[in-house]
């Protein structure tokens, strides 16, 4: 029975929940690609149900019944969340980074990421105080939501360089997705638009049916994608601008492969999921 | 488990089936609570990414092609709920500290009965497993046990056998790839389709 070298140490501490995000990261890829893997994995687990101890996990009283009420009440999980502190950085990043654009020529990374803070104006709209900060997730079962309803967390001490990224694909609280009110957000000249090649590279970018894509990204603020490279296409689709843990996890989720294309030249550590109205999905 | 039981329950639930999905949660709600109290700590907050773990469930099925196993992809989204839920909290993983301590939580008595096939092929497993561990190495069989039964993470093991955490890690993958080979070899265990196959093509 062979194992793959470069994932074996990592596939038990996976199994056993040893692993940092990032770790679990590349090992989700992994096994996206993986049989082998795969089929371990499945192995462990069909296995692992068959020690006792499991059986005698504790489980709070009501969860099954908390959980399908969630579910026949037409309940979603959550979508990503910024934390509550960095969404009051965003509008300083937005004005930083509009005056930096305007003066400058090229930009650090750190500035092209609060660049790129300025396209989401849902970001920014978010930065409305009182109603943003307060989480309030009602859709959740009884049981396990109420202990949490209202509370406010700003303990996280994450650096604020590597939260605000968050911000792109941060949505607002509440499941109505709204509409943007235009929180008097600058737009910068390239428009409102994700334009491969030519105001930006992702460092991943994966074509999704819209099909495929379901409503993975409901709630997730999405822009017109083209490539540059690629005139001939026009729009190609809708392009959902995404932190590479965010990228996966979504992809993770809908369980298929689709090729993901990396680009070594990319000028962000974001990536791009692009829904297509193609019926097949184009690379 | 890959049981047809489960199979038909996974289709229809794909389909919309609120009450196959159901029967889905209470299969593997102590599995995945295992998992979250295992990377949350807190019940709290494993409670509430179980919960999380379910509902992407719920949404992602119609996309589920069962490349993986119905319980590998649910894993998934629950490890994913857990790293989602500990940021969302302002946490960090925990540092080694005490377990989990049963007393404090509130217990479960669960009230759905088993189909008799699903009793027979869980007893059939677990026999199969007793067996298998019994063939391992004493060293390796007292940390996997520790491990799936005691819900120690590596480091509560690795304090109470007066071990390194990178022994215990080996032992632990050891004993796990020993005890799946016997099942294979020697029991009804079919183990997931691809590894048959993908035994002779290894991996890239």
């Amino acid at each position: 029975m062979k194992y793959c070298e470069a994932f074996a140490a990592l596939l038990d501490p996976y199994l056993d929940g040893e692993l940092s995000p990032e770790e679990m990261v590349r090992i989700h890829e992994h096994l996206d690609h993986c049989p082998v893997c795969r089929a371990y994995a499945d192995d462990m687990l069909t296995i692992r149900a068959g020690f006792p101890g499991v059986e005698d996990t504790p489980v709070p009283v009501g969860f099954a019944d908390a959980v399908c009420a969630a579910v026949r009440g037409g309940a979603a999980p959550r979508k990503k969340r910024a934390a509550p502190w960095a969404k009051a950085l965003v509008p300083l990043a937005a004005c930083l980074a509009v005056v930096i654009l305007l003066q400058n020529g090229p930009l650090s990374m750190q500035c092209k990421n609060a660049a790129l803070t300025a396209y989401d104006s849902a970001a920014v709209e978010e930065c409305a105080p009182a109603e943003a900060a307060v989480e309030s997730p009602t859709e959740t079962g009884d049981s396990v939501g109420e202990a949490k309803a209202g509370r406010q967390v700003p303990t996280a001490t994450q650096s604020p360089a590597a939260s605000a990224p968050q911000a792109y694909a941060a949505l607002s609280e509440d499941e109505a997705a709204p509409a943007n009110s235009g929180a008097g957000v600058t737009s910068l000249n390239t428009g409102d638009a994700w334009v491969e090649h030519g105001n930006i590279v992702f460092s991943a970018v994966v074509f999704l049916t819209q099909a495929e894509a379901g409503n993975a990204l409901d709630g997730y603020e999405g822009r017109p994608y083209s490539d540059a490279d690629r005139p001939g296409d026009g729009a190609a689709g809708t392009g959902y601008a995404l932190e590479r843990t965010d990228f996966q996890r979504i992809l993770d989720q809908l369980d298929a492969s689709p090729a993901v294309t990396e680009r070594q030249e990319a000028t962000t550590d974001l990536c791009c999921i692009v829904v297509t109205d193609a019926s097949s999905a184009v690379n | 488990m890959n049981d047809l039981q489960e199979q038909t329950w996974v289709a229809a639930a794909r389909r919309g089936d609120e009450s196959a999905f159901e029967a889905l949660v209470r299969r593997y709600e102590k599995r995945v609570m295992a998992l979250a109290l295992r990377m949350c700590r807190d019940p709290e907050d494993a409670a509430e990414a179980a919960q999380e773990a379910f509902l992407a469930a719920w949404q992602g099925l119609p996309a589920f092609r069962g490349e993986s196993g119905f319980s590998t992809w649910l894993y998934r989204l629950t490890s994913n709920a857990c790293v989602d839920q500990l940021r969302r909290e302002g946490r960090h993983r925990s540092a080694a500290g005490p377990s989990f301590n049963d007393e404090e939580a509130r217990v479960d008595v669960p009230d759905t009965t088993p189909s008799p096939q699903d009793t027979a092929e869980r007893r059939e497993l677990r026999a199969q497993i007793e067996t298998g561990l019994q063939s391992l190495s004493p060293d390796h069989r007292q940390v996997l046990l520790l491990r799936e039964m005691g819900q120690l993470s590596y480091e509560e093991i690795a304090s109470q056998l007066s071990l390194d955490v990178g022994t215990v890690k080996s032992r632990i993958s050891r004993g796990r790839k020993q005890l799946r080979n016997f099942l294979l070899k020697t029991g009804n265990f079919s183990g997931a389709a691809a590894s048959k196959r993908a035994e002779k093509e290894g991996c890239q």
